[in-house]
């Protein structure tokens, strides 16, 4: 086996953008592995292949898409390369920490016209997406190094950019519903959007997201899976004793939130895509019942956009532009979700058939 | 001088007449109603501020002191908030477009203009950090507003 060439930083030249060195390292990776895993997924109409060079990367960063329907042999619209350094010798570049001393997790984003890239030196992580050849990259240092984030939503940053291109947009909201409708619940973090998601497990409403979906704006806006994650507080644990019963001890948290896959637990539950019919603001007010009012459009936008955009660097005025034609086209709640979990599936099921029903 | 909307660090979107403002580097967001949002509107069409209290007196039941003594209020907490920063531009020659006005044309009663302010995203800013690496010089460089 060669030894493959070791990326050299070259400071003269923007980092990121240099597309033709990410695809060598990318050749170097995979004939140091020796063979490329692929996966490809359906997303609405829109097929995407990721490609592991070997297999190391693949049982983490796998999960969460794994409930996507399976394109295996279709074209592609998009290809995403991964590869570890560890595994297959490459040389991650050296970083150079600028002078103001960054605090938590820092994210460096680099934008060009057709392609940027993004470098989160505490995960070691560096996202190329070259939007001129609808292909991206991304480049871990060590499996061990994957954070719980990236494992509840791999590749976020890079698939979440790729999509809006092409209509779909990453929010940060739950969304459940069935096939013939389904409601977002947006809210701020700790307002109740994943409890009421996975509360709705086990009824007749069906699971797309706990944090992430997609969205399509439109006349009929639709709603998209791509997570199938979920992500229980620890004081929430007890409540839903019947999801953790399949996760092994080891992996759950009493200080963090317990990570679990809908897929994994029921596939049943999965709902793939559906039309929006409206927005829900969720919040806790400590009742035993659940409640809905309504919410003006502005109150609705208020509690999705802000952190949708903070979460996806580089979304900016697109997605308030988005939302403020979701707001628009749907009607819009607040959302006040019950300490009794078995009133939240209900309350929302009635307001589904409710907004189902056609007009007199 | 006058102010100008800080378009290299805000988004900004109206709806429904209301404006969501998003800091970018703050991780700070606003939403303006009622004049709030029609002294945003002006002030994004370049409107200089005594024009701003003039429009704003055509619209509202209010006395030109109070209108003024606002105006000069909320500009200073937009600027305060880093929404606004001063240029020395002209003001565009086009005329703004006029605010929304009722159908019979009544004044509308004046309520004074506020700013709600929104900083529960500040801690995920300040955790997880978004610096923007500078274009032409690239890593690590920064770029300036960073």
């Amino acid at each position: 086996m060669a030894t493959p060439k070791a990326f050299q930083l070259d400071t003269a030249l923007p980092l990121g953008i240099r597309t033709e060195e990410a695809a060598s390292i990318w050749q170097d990776a995979v004939q140091a592995a020796g063979t490329i895993v692929e996966r490809s997924y359906r997303i609405g109409d829109i097929v995407i292949c990721l490609q592991f060079a070997g297999e190391t990367l693949v049982p983490q960063l796998t999960r969460a898409l794994d409930h996507l329907p399976k394109a295996s042999g279709e074209a592609a619209a998009f290809t995403l390369k991964i590869w570890d350094a560890t595994t297959t010798g490459t040389a991650f570049p050296a970083f150079t920490m600028p002078e103001i001393q960054p605090l938590g997790n820092p994210r460096y984003l680099l934008r060009k016209a057709d392609r940027l890239a993004m470098f989160q030196p505490v995960d070691g992580t560096l996202s190329i997406l070259d939007h001129a050849h609808d292909q991206g990259y991304f480049w871990v240092t060590d499996k061990s190094r994957l954070s719980y984030g990236e494992e509840a939503a791999p590749f976020r940053f890079l698939l979440g950019t790729w999509l809006a291109s092409r209509g779909l947009y990453l929010v940060h909201a739950a969304a459940v519903g069935t096939v013939s409708g389904g409601v977002l619940l947006v809210g701020k973090s700790g307002s109740g959007k994943s409890t009421a998601a996975l509360s709705c497990l086990g009824s007749t409403l069906g699971y797309a997201s706990d944090d992430n979906v997609l969205v399509s704006p439109g006349p009929q806006p639709m709603v998209y899976s791509l997570f199938n994650a979920g992500k229980l507080r620890p004081d929430n644990i007890d409540r839903f004793a019947h999801l953790v019963s399949r996760i092994p001890a080891e992996d759950i948290s009493l200080e963090d939130k317990t990570l679990m896959f809908v897929d994994e637990h029921d596939p049943r539950q999965i709902l793939l895509q559906c039309p929006l019919r409206a927005i829900l603001v969720a919040r806790y007010v400590g009742r035993r019942e659940s409640a809905l009012r309504p919410a003006s459009p502005v109150e609705a936008m208020i509690a999705l956009a802000p952190s949708t955009i903070f979460q996806l660097p580089g979304s900016g005025q697109s997605i308030l532009d988005v939302t403020k034609h979701l707001v628009e086209q749907v009607p819009t709640y607040h959302f006040e979700g019950g300490s009794d979990l078995a009133t939240i599936p209900a309350s929302l099921l009635t307001l589904l058939r409710q907004l189902e029903k056609p007009s007199a | 001088m006058r102010l100008v909307v800080n378009r290299s660090n805000i988004l900004h979107q109206m709806i429904g007449g209301e404006t969501v403002i998003v800091n970018l580097t703050t991780g700070t967001y606003y939403s303006l109603r009622y004049s709030c949002a029609d002294i945003w509107s002006l002030i994004e069409q370049g409107v200089q501020r005594n024009l701003i209290v003039q429009t704003l007196g055509e619209r509202y039941e209010a006395s030109a002191e109070s209108l003024d003594q606002d105006v000069t209020r909320i500009l200073e907490e937009l600027e305060k908030e880093g929404l606004l920063v001063a240029s020395a531009e002209d003001s565009p020659s086009t005329p703004h477009e006029p605010l929304q006005t009722s159908s019979d044309s009544a004044k509308l009663q004046y309520t004074p203009p506020q700013i709600e302010k929104f900083e529960d995203m500040q801690d995920l800013i300040l955790l997880d950090p978004i610096h923007e690496v500078d274009e032409d010089e690239g890593w690590p460089h920064l770029k300036p507003s960073n």
